[in-house]
């Protein structure tokens, strides 16, 4: 009687938790509670503390250093309550207070040796926090989940073996969707079936598995599944009202050799919305049909209000935003980011459907554009509601390739499975390899400014209610700018390059901008043939915050 | 000791082919304890045949250009052309990875001796390149 009257109470519990909100109902703007601050993507902080008057008075105010450099620090922190929550190398997770820098706790969970062996190293965009825990997605394939106040281990639970799945390892952290707590993999360039998988976020019972790789023998011939790359590495986002789900999947594996794959390849190089409860697809919207090269999906979404419809303005690597209808995947509009773009004549604006490909042909050397990092690499851009605006960084870089049969049993766990002779990023044709930072209207693409750069910006950005743009690029120089009209107001140096999320908070009623600094990236080893400078850039790890005297 | 490891059953004295067996695992546990030698008889053939060199060219292009940059030519750490490397060393850390400060390369240990070589090859042949000269 005792044990079903516990077994009761434990259930009422949970669904008591399961109702509970995950962030303040109250958003006055001091906590980054989500990874791109909330769920529509915009990563912009409402604070305006700091604005275009005050920004230049800008001064360091702590710094709190990881100890790890492997791989630079490319998290985006979580702020809750004046508590900053962030992951550094190798899984280092600490608990920083937000007005001192001090440390409150630091944990690292013991990896498994194979983490040395693989591609993606050492590097994490971030955590996540909600039901008192802290959650991380480990580099040898665990979700762990931390007591928010300790840091002591709630509960551990090992979701994929990476000895048989090349490159099933989380490089992004799980995110929330209620009491789901869900992550996908990398590996959507080696030889192997990419998931997104589920789990009960106050227990980690296993909850269900969405796999990027269709079972139609028509999308995938064969068992040409089974190492078809696929899997969704970048945060999925919340849609609360519909209880669903949105996140964009890997591209298809071998990424250029498309030939002995034939069919359209789902789900990969698409945005799906998934049922939270139970992982099923309640919409696809496949932007690269039988991508052949390596045009991921998984960039953020970014919701905006256009006609009394809520729509997402979403980036493809390939270079095209498709606008689409939040409710059911249908297409609204389709634009190019790129300007340089050949791997397609253009795209239906009104269906997504792709005009005149230029698909790679085996022993033809080809130069396609964008290159393999796209248009933008996965570091966001930001939205700003007062100015309608949305800010990114941008490239325009092109693939010089020859695609080729490669034998999937010979990829090592650190291999890619390209399917390439010859790899190199080159200038675009009739123009020199280029970078900026754009204002845009997200749904139409019109450019409201834009600003060159040197070498591509490799930060996300971040937009703010003080009416300011801060993104920062591979030397370590953080910028703000002007939102309205990209004036440079401020710069600082931080010592090494950003690849992380810059992020705002207050604490005790006073507003920080928080920098992650630390260069480590994959980018420069696929673009220094186009930026030379890019090569040898120093490494670093220091999570810096600035606030006014 | 080896009839047991062979499973087969057990007899006094142990057989030429087990014998065989025994040396061959003691060399190659002190090979091993010696670090990353090679079994490849003479690695210098390998390093020097053209039909080897394009092998491993392709290979890099495969597994090490997208860090190593297009031909050597740079990306996360400084070039690979021009330089002055010795052989056992490309090989050792081919085998065995790295890790310095922010960067790290993994292992490539799968691949075989004799592939590993290859890209030895191909790697010294950099160092032979026009531009090296200026």
């Amino acid at each position: 009687m005792f044990k079903k009257f516990c077994t009761l109470g434990a259930a009422l519990l949970v669904g008591v938790m399961a109702l509970s909100p995950i962030v303040a109902t109250a958003d006055d703007g001091s906590d980054w509670p989500r990874y791109h601050r909330l769920d529509n993507g915009w990563r912009y902080s409402p604070l305006g503390q700091i604005n275009t008057d005050t920004v230049k008075n800008l001064k360091v105010a702590w710094i709190h250093q990881p100890g790890d450099i492997q791989h630079g620090l490319q998290a985006t922190p979580i702020i809750l309550d004046g508590i900053v929550y962030y992951v550094g190398a190798n899984n280092n997770v600490f608990a920083v207070n937000g007005a001192s820098g001090e440390t409150i706790w630091h944990y690292q969970p013991e990896l498994d040796p194979i983490v040395r062996r693989v591609f993606y190293q050492a590097a994490t965009r971030g955590v996540t926090v909600g039901h008192g825990m802290v959650y991380l997605g480990t580099l040898d394939g665990r979700f762990i989940a931390l007591d928010q106040k300790t840091g002591k281990v709630v509960w551990s639970r090992q979701i994929t073996n990476l000895e048989e799945c090349y490159g099933c390892l989380f490089s992004s952290p799980p995110q929330l969707a209620g009491n789901v707590l869900y992550g996908g993999t990398t590996g959507g360039d080696q030889p192997q079936r990419g998931k997104v998988y589920a789990v009960n976020a106050l227990t980690g019972e296993p909850a269900w598995t969405f796999d990027t790789i269709s079972d139609d023998p028509k999308s995938w011939p064969g068992d040409t599944g089974e190492v078809g790359g696929g899997g969704a590495w970048l945060p999925g986002q919340y849609d609360e009202k519909r209880d669903s789900i949105i996140i964009g999947t890997s591209n298809a594996a071998p990424d250029f050799f498309g030939s002995i794959r034939e069919g359209d390849n789902k789900y990969t190089a698409s945005l799906v919305s998934l049922d939270a409860p139970t992982g099923n697809v309640k919409w696809y919207h496949q932007e690269v049909p039988h991508d052949v090269w390596d045009y991921d999906s998984s960039y953020e979404t970014v919701t905006v209000d256009h006609n009394g419809r809520e729509v997402m303005a979403h980036l493809n690597k390939g270079g095209f935003v498709t606008v689409l209808d939040k409710a059911d995947g249908s297409v609204v509009n389709v634009w190019p980011l790129s300007e340089t773009y050949n791997w397609v004549e253009s795209i239906d604006p009104k269906t997504g459907k792709l005009i005149g490909r230029n698909d790679p042909v085996e022993g033809k050397e080809m130069t396609l554009c964008p290159y393999l990092l796209g248009v933008r690499s996965w570091n966001h851009g930001a939205y700003s509601p007062k100015t309608g605006l949305w800010y990114t960084n941008a490239m325009e870089v092109c693939n010089r390739i020859i695609a080729a049969p490669q034998n999937h049993e010979e990829v090592g766990l650190a291999g890619l499975y390209l399917g390439v002779s010859v790899l190199e990023a080159v200038d675009p044709p009739n123009s020199k390899a280029s970078a900026r930072l754009d204002a845009r209207d997200p749904v139409t693409g019109d450019v409201k400014w834009s600003i060159d750069y040197p070498i591509p910006g490799l930060s996300s950005v971040l937009a703010t209610g003080g009416g300011l743009v801060f993104n920062g690029d591979v030397h370590g120089k953080v910028y703000a700018y002007n939102a309205e009209n990209g004036n440079e107001l401020w710069s600082f140096n931080t010592g090494s390059g950003i690849r992380s999320g810059i992020v705002s908070y207050s604490a005790n009623g006073k507003q920080y901008l928080l920098v992650p600094s630390g260069f480590g990236s994959h980018a420069p080893g696929f673009m220094a043939t186009a930026f030379p400078d890019v090569v040898g850039l120093p490494g670093g790890a220091a999570l810096i915050a600035f606030a006014l005297d | 000791m080896c009839s047991a490891l062979l499973g087969q059953p057990q007899i006094n004295k142990p057989s030429m082919s087990c014998q065989r067996i025994i040396f061959t695992s003691l060399l190659c546990l002190g090979l091993c304890i010696a670090g990353a030698t090679t079994l490849v008889a003479n690695p210098k053939q390998i390093i020097d045949d053209p039909t080897h060199i394009e092998a491993g060219k392709i290979r890099f292009a495969q597994n090490c250009a997208y860090c190593h940059g297009a031909q050597g030519s740079g990306g996360k750490h400084k070039k690979l052309q021009c330089r002055d490397f010795k052989n056992d060393y490309l090989f050792d850390v081919i085998t065995n990875g790295m890790a310095r400060g922010s960067y790290f390369m993994p292992p490539w240990d799968h691949f075989s001796e004799e592939k590993r070589w290859e890209l030895v090859a191909y790697l010294q042949s950099l160092g032979k390149l026009e531009q090296c000269n200026g």
